[in-house]
């Protein structure tokens, strides 16, 4: 067991150790309101783009290095990802990528269609349509991601003699020194030689195009406000922060923050030089820069990690086990199965660890957070049932746990698209209620689900053995407690928050079913009104319950409970009620048959 | 059950210590996340040392004003607004004499104009009021990076960052910024 953690950690550690340029990567800057590392808003930002946090050929850190040192060369790597080219007069492509020079060209022909399409009311948009603004939308950050270090950058033309004398000018900031001088210059042409270039000569035509190109890099900055990497202080939290272009024309400027600024000028001179080692060490120095904050390695290093599909690895792993075990109990030492099962547990476990650490609040603030916690719970709740029972017992458990962790897991890539690790909704933004209310309620989604899964099982087994029902009423009180509680810290919270206790809100009634159903399936079985089949095909139903409380009242997009509102699920929700609804009645069939048969 | 009994009384008094805790030290979770503030540059930052060649011909260093509350003002003859505020600040520094210094560093290329426009205000500079001469721009883009004129700092007699004014202030002469400087001047900051 031991050496097994061992190996593990080695190789978790591999996967991990940060590649050259960690420093860059650890760099702070603000997006969606959140302090993070440069890694994070490079992943976040290309996953915009192209739907996933790395391109073939490079990975999301080495992509916005690209972009914002280089950006012409940024402008044939292809990041947008569209399923619909057509929407552009784009060629068909299998990757489904586009440059952002492919991007533009479409956006031009289309630019009258855009601009229609934006005056009028969103709704009456066709899915195309959604998607031809969704590209143009993405166009325009990628456009501000390339020109956001454009006044640090190497001017891609040549300086006249005449304006540049014995002064470096090598960039805008340069440029800008000698500004009056290069003004005195046109004025001086322009009243000689008229306002016609064809009448200039070369140096004046190079003059005359100076002050234009100016104003152009110039003008793209203005409102730049995507690379917020300049902080008013130097502990990083609780201050403003800027954009090189707000620095210099809104007047954010400060001695300490021209020297930043200095810093990144020479990273980007490093990188267009292809001098590593130069870049790594004035990057290291940029992060000496700011007081010291742990959190941001923390961040690249969960970047680093894919604790996540580790995870869901090896309880797909561990559920294949254990149903090899179950079938063929002589095959396979048990071990190998707690072992795969805990190791899946733990590393869970530190995935939420590192999201509350890295967020500082309860990791349920969105659907997608809420699906991995729930998992958790449930691959907790059977961890410890599996404490209790013996060897065959055991494995069943293991294998109820694993199997709804796998299922809730894999069903949060899905939503994973979405999360951006941002802060919340201001509606949501206590911790007192996050801890309370939602891991409450949670909590008790995963309880239901558990008992849904082994009243499945004990659907199945009934047949051989006389299935003990205990564990099913011990279960569905646990779901039971955990929902009502968690029910009524939602109406205190709304209390406070909108006024009001009760709204019938569609999520509140979502809640109230999954104890209403609990409490009608617990009485009739304590009052005997149900027999113990009727109850486990009650219970067995709670799933498709859940899911409509947890997912389904979100697609209704009515209700206080706005931010969590979501598109594109409900044949997925139909879907699973439809195979759920077999399922269980697959089973009742078979129990029926078999019991007719004896 | 009564190991259960015993799980669920663990988990409902571990939840309800959590609850009594947070209700006594809920905060909100943007606590230690970013909040826009509307300051317009870091505060208490330490101006580092420069040197400086005054329209006078006379050479000196930020750190020979070391006590006083120094106000490094970034001007041009060519910037409107900067003549504008320009006599106010010149006002303010006579009020002020023995507790401010203003270095008024000037990005005009010669020093002829900055001579023809103190002239053309007609009024007697103050000992404590230093023109500068900045045609290289060295401190004004390379150090400050002030692209913007007029632009302000307030330092404190430690020489940090107390404040900093972009734009112009028409307000120097008031009662309230007279306060907050000589306020400055009796603060250790």
């Amino acid at each position: 067991m031991i050496r097994f953690l061992l190996i593990f950690i080695v190789a978790i550690n591999a996967l991990a150790l940060p590649a050259k340029a960690s420093e860059w990567r650890t760099l702070p800057i603000v997006h969606e309101g959140r302090v993070k590392p440069i890694d994070s808003f490079a992943r976040v930002t290309l996953k915009t783009f192209s739907g996933s946090e790395t391109l073939k050929t490079l990975n999301a850190s080495e992509w916005l290095k690209t972009a914002i040192f280089t950006p012409a060369n940024a402008m044939d790597i292809a990041v947008f990802k569209t399923q619909s080219p057509d929407v552009l007069n784009l060629p068909i492509r299998k990757s489904k990528l586009y440059s952002y020079q492919e991007i533009a060209n479409g956006i031009q022909e289309k630019r009258e269609t855009i601009q229609q399409l934006l005056n009028k009311d969103e709704s009456s948009w066709t899915g195309k349509q959604h998607e031809l603004i969704r590209l143009y939308q993405n166009f325009i950050l990628h456009t501000q991601l390339l020109r956001s270090l454009t006044a640090i950058l190497p001017l891609p033309f040549d300086i006249p003699e005449k304006i540049k004398r014995n002064d470096n000018v090598e960039t805008y900031l340069d440029l800008k020194k000698i500004e009056k001088r290069l003004t005195k210059e046109t004025k001086s042409i322009i009243s000689l030689k008229g306002a016609n270039p064809d009448k200039y000569n070369n140096e004046e035509l190079q003059i005359a195009d100076l002050s234009f190109q100016l104003r152009i890099i110039e003008e793209g900055g203005t409102k730049n406000t995507l690379l917020k990497i300049i902080p008013d202080g130097s502990d990083l939290e609780n201050v403003a922060w800027h954009t090189p272009w707000e620095i210099l024309l809104d007047g954010h400027s400060s001695p300490q923050k021209a020297d930043y600024l200095k810093l990144w000028e020479e990273m980007a001179r490093a990188y267009i030089n292809n001098d590593t080692s130069a870049f790594d060490d004035i990057a290291k120095n940029a992060q000496n820069q700011w007081v010291k904050n742990y959190k941001l390695k923390t961040e690249v290093f969960f970047n680093s990690i894919p604790l996540k599909t580790i995870a869901l690895s090896l309880y797909l792993i561990s559920v294949l086990l254990s149903f090899l075990a179950i079938s063929k109990p002589q095959w396979l030492p048990h071990n190998v199965i707690n072992m795969t099962f805990i190791t899946a547990l733990a590393l869970h476990v530190a995935l939420i660890v590192f999201r509350v650490f890295i967020l500082e609040r309860p990791p349920v603030g969105t659907l997608y957070e809420s699906v991995l916690f729930v998992s958790l719970v449930c691959a907790l709740i059977t961890g410890v049932s599996a404490l209790k029972h013996e060897k065959e017992r055991r494995i069943t458990t293991i294998s109820i746990g694993s199997l709804s962790a796998f299922i809730l897991l894999y069903v949060s890539g899905g939503l994973a698209g979405n999360d951006t690790m941002s802060p919340l909704v201001a509606v949501l933004n206590t911790n007192f209620w996050l801890t309370t209310h939602v891991l409450c309620i949670t909590a008790g989604y995963g309880f239901c689900l558990i008992a849904g899964v082994l009243a499945h099982v004990n659907l199945w087994q009934e047949q051989k053995t006389d299935t003990p029902v205990a564990p099913l009423i011990t279960m569905s009180v646990l779901a039971l407690l955990f929902t009502a509680v968690g029910t009524a810290l939602g109406g205190i919270w709304a209390d406070q928050s909108w006024g009001r206790f009760w709204g019938w809100d569609p999520k509140e009634n979502g809640a109230l079913l999954i104890v209403l159903w609990l409490i009608w399936l617990l009485h009739g079985r304590i009052s005997g009104h149900l027999r113990k089949t009727g109850f486990m095909i009650g219970l067995a139903f709670i799933n498709i319950i859940v899911v409509l409380a947890w997912f389904g009242v979100n697609l209704l997009n009515i209700g206080l409970h706005s931010y969590g509102f979501i598109d594109g699920i409900a044949m997925s929700i139909t879907a699973f009620i439809l195979i759920e609804t077999s399922i269980i009645g697959y089973l009742v069939y078979r129990l029926k048959k078999v019991r007719h048969e004896n | 059950m009564r190991t259960n009994i015993i799980f669920l009384a663990i988990i409902v008094f571990i939840s309800a210590g959590y609850t009594i805790f947070t209700l006594h030290h809920d905060r909100p979770i943007f606590a230690n996340t970013y909040q826009q503030k509307k300051i317009s540059t870091a505060i208490n930052e330490n101006v580092p040392e420069f040197e400086y060649r005054a329209l006078s011909g006379k050479k000196g260093k930020l750190s020979d004003h070391k006590g006083k509350v120094v106000l490094i003002h970034f001007w041009a003859t060519w910037c409107t607004p900067c003549l504008v505020e320009f006599p106010l600040i010149i006002e303010l520094s006579k009020k002020l004499e023995k507790d401010i210094v203003v270095l008024a560093i000037s990005s005009d290329q010669q020093a002829a104009p900055i001579k023809r426009f103190i002239k053309k205000i007609d009024t007697k500079i103050p000992s404590n009021f230093i023109i500068i001469e900045d045609s290289e721009k060295h401190i004004t883009y390379d150090m400050f990076q002030t692209m913007r004129l007029p632009e302000t700092y307030i330092l404190s007699p430690n020489l940090s960052i107390n404040e900093k004014v972009i734009g112009a202030r028409k307000a120097w002469e008031s009662n309230e910024t007279i306060d907050q400087l000589r306020s400055l001047l009796h603060t250790n900051n």
